[in-house]
């Protein structure tokens, strides 16, 4: 069969293809929000396995200023004398505090998603807790950091031999600070970052799709 | 974004989503990643939304939008599992709708040429084509001529099969 085609013919043809083709939904929403939830399960649980692993230095922590506060201790003297020791049970009792918080953060999070709320109120639960979580370390390092200051400088203002002596101090110890926030800030960027960006994209593209 | 330019948003996007599914299909064909790329457009829609100065109309500027991020997947995936539609993957059984011979034959055609045919054949302008690939708009009548003169002797030459 011979036939003459001319552009109305392949305008026609064309109407056909986007209507049967593509403008029918050839993508089920049911099945996109599926993939969203396997890939998000994975990330959540990639995060409370990060967030375990902060809790559990945070732990690590406490028990090291404890045992080393306990090594220092002079038990012939009660107070004078064993200022680092306190100092260092009141560290560690700061850090319990903050490792507590952090662990209830980490109970807090879901292990992937398969409970019974919506998956978009899943996603928002556990973006909500992991930020929460660093927002916490991020006090209780500020905290931690302001107490460590106020014993050192206290101690410093009555050792240094000269004030030039004690503003080398300062400045050695604002450098370290400096740093080690500095390292604080890119691991958990490394930890948390791309994940938590995943987790916000995925509750917009779920936002879109409802 | 606000309240009121989200719902601006919705609505184009549900009033235009043909765009994406087009654009998609044209160029992929593995289900993942059919799947993994709408929700990658709406992503990338819904970013990009805020800075839209309207100096284009919405269509346009979400084929655009929609070319780019396909254009990227694809090269970005290309070398592991997903396949682009190309003449190597197409199957062989030969379509006998005139829909389908025309889905065929656009499939055959290289990225570029296969994306100024469907903006063709959707009425859009020879000046907003070149807008939304980035080409030169110059010798784009030429192109168009050539491109519809293949399409319509491959036309042929199946129902003459």
């Amino acid at each position: 069969m011979n036939k003459n085609y001319s552009e109305i013919d392949l305008k026609n043809a064309w109407k056909d293809l986007s209507s049967k083709r593509f403008e029918n939904k050839i993508l089920e929403k049911e099945e996109i929000m599926e993939a969203i939830k396997s890939k998000s399960g994975l990330n959540i649980i990639s995060l409370k396995k990060s967030l375990k692993i902060k809790a559990s230095f945070c732990f690590a922590f406490v028990f090291l200023f404890i045992l080393i506060a306990l090594l220092n201790f002079d038990y012939n003297y009660k107070f004078t004398g064993n200022e680092d020791s306190y100092f260092h049970l009141l560290f560690a009792f700061i850090y319990a505090v903050g490792s507590f918080i952090l662990y209830k953060r980490y109970k807090k999070m879901d292990d992937g998603l398969y409970s019974e709320s919506s998956l978009l109120d899943n996603l928002k639960h556990n973006k909500a807790t992991i930020k929460s979580a660093l927002v916490v370390e991020r006090i209780w390092g500020i905290l931690a950091m302001i107490l460590l200051y106020a014993f050192y400088f206290s101690r410093w203002t009555t050792e240094a031999s000269s004030p030039k002596a004690l503003i080398i101090r300062i400045g050695i110890f604002f450098s370290i600070t400096v740093v080690l926030m500095y390292i604080a800030e890119l691991m958990n960027k490394k930890k948390f970052g791309s994940k938590i960006k995943e987790l916000e994209e995925d509750i917009i593209r779920l936002e879109l799709l409802e | 974004m606000s309240d009121t330019l989200q719902n601006a948003f919705m609505k184009e996007i549900q009033e235009n989503e043909a765009i994406i599914h087009k654009v998609i299909g044209l160029y992929v064909d593995v289900e993942e990643d059919k799947r993994d790329l709408y929700q990658e457009v709406l992503l990338q829609a819904w970013k990009s939304y805020p800075n839209f100065k309207r100096a284009s109309k919405f269509s346009t500027w979400l084929y655009k939008l929609s070319l780019n991020t396909v254009f990227s997947f694809t090269k970005k995936v290309r070398k592991n599992t997903t396949q682009e539609i190309t003449a190597k993957n197409i199957p062989m059984v030969m379509p006998t709708k005139d829909y389908e011979i025309l889905y065929w034959i656009i499939k055959k055609l290289n990225k570029v040429d296969r994306m100024i045919m469907s903006l063709h054949l959707d009425g859009y302008k020879n000046t907003e084509i070149a807008e939304i690939l980035g080409i030169d708009s110059n010798h784009l009548n030429v192109k168009i001529h050539r491109i519809k003169g293949n399409v319509i002797s491959s036309f042929k030459k199946i129902h003459n099969e």
